[in-house]
């Protein structure tokens, strides 16, 4: 068989496509024992012991609120462990039934907790709600970050006070006056 | 009306946290660094920090961080040079360190008050964490990497302020002693 370098060769086109086709396989064989060896070598890393979240069938966080007030929130987290454990709670986007996301500024009090065996402790959390927050029910999550299977549903329901909302529904109904034609004279 | 309580309790596929299993971890890291390489534990921690950056991308306060990040240049640089030096594929497809359990775990045994007992005991076997442990591991990206180190430093810095806030004097001037005022001599006046 001859080689040649020339592309235009036909016997050297079939034996570069077989070489292409050789490195091809040899660089993945490479790429997927190397991924292998890590894993094997991850699977012999110590374990870290960690904690799991376990809230009550019922533990639902709720709170109902006027747009432009602030809302609270408030847990209370009990450390089963024998050891002390840190808390770290931040809350997920909070999506309203008619679409809308909200994303709250939390004020967390306290933002990172550090319990005791057998303590427990209360958060609270604050959203101000935004003034052109549309009413409606706003549902999300209040993340443990860190441990696993964690999540608290929390739905906060934002509705005008009574006031307001008297107000606002006068205004409504109030008939508006006839609007008069500008006239502008003529020069 | 009473708030809604939620319990920490140890999971119930590894060992619990108790100051023994805590040393034992502890050292095991420690033993852990003599048979892998720096290039692997980089990688690994790195990996550590992305995927804590992705669980506090999905909150509220991480989304808007992120968002601001991603449409930031400091947040375009980061990915180019992420992409052009190919740190994606070092740090994709090895174990992720689980640096938050890690900190915290370090954090309980400073406070843990039998860990003289403890230690007195040493060496503790610890358990590998076994080829179960492994699932699908996302990519590694950037911004990944970057949320992660902040949701780590804030809060390490809030543990250490929470650990120093029990025994933390509330005085802030120290006189050490009252000023002499009958000094003599020709010198020191």
């Amino acid at each position: 068989v001859r080689v040649t370098n020339e592309p235009s060769s036909r016997t050297g086109g079939l034996f570069s496509e077989l070489l292409r086709l050789q490195t091809e396989f040899q660089a993945r064989l490479a790429d997927e024992t190397l991924r292998y060896l890590r894993r094997l070598q991850g699977a012999a890393a110590p374990m870290s012991p960690g904690t799991v979240v376990l809230p009550d069938s019922t533990a639902e966080l709720t709170a109902t609120s006027a747009p432009g007030s602030t809302a609270e929130l408030r847990v209370e987290v009990e450390n089963l462990q024998r050891v002390h454990c840190m808390v770290t709670p931040m809350l997920s986007p909070l999506v309203s039934i008619s679409g809308a996301t909200w994303f709250p500024a939390v004020e967390a009090d306290p933002a990172t907790a550090l319990l005791a065996p057998e303590e427990v402790g209360t958060l609270t959390f604050r959203l101000p709600l935004p003034e052109n927050l549309p009413c409606d029910i706003y549902k999300g999550v209040l993340c443990l970050q860190g441990f696993r299977e964690s999540g608290i549903p929390v739905t906060v329901t934002v509705a005008m006070s009574g006031r307001l909302a008297k107000t606002q529904e006068e205004k409504r109904r109030r008939p508006r006056k006839a609007s008069t034609p500008k006239t502008r004279k003529r020069a | 009306m009473s708030n809604p309580r939620v319990r920490l309790a140890d999971t119930a596929d590894g060992p619990g946290r108790t100051p023994a299993s805590l040393v034992a971890s502890l050292s095991a890291r420690f033993v852990a660094l003599y048979v892998s390489s720096g290039s692997d534990t980089i990688a690994s921690l790195t990996a550590g920090f992305a995927a804590l950056g992705r669980e506090v991308s999905k909150t509220a306060e991480g989304m808007r961080l992120r968002q601001a990040l991603a449409s930031s240049r400091a947040g375009a640089n980061g990915h180019l040079l992420w992409t052009k030096l190919r740190l994606a594929e070092w740090t994709s497809g090895i174990f992720p360190s689980p640096v938050l359990d890690q900190l915290r775990n370090d954090m309980a045994l400073l406070l843990a008050e039998d860990l003289n007992q403890v230690l007195d005991v040493l060496p503790l076997p610890s358990s590998p964490v076994g080829l179960d442990a492994f699932g699908e591991s996302p990519r590694v990206e950037f911004l990944d990497v970057l949320l992660g180190l902040w949701a780590f430093s804030r809060e390490l810095t809030q543990a250490v302020e929470t650990l120093a806030a029990s025994s933390r004097s509330a005085v802030r001037v120290v006189t050490t002693a009252p000023p002499n005022t009958n000094t003599s001599g020709s010198i020191l006046r």
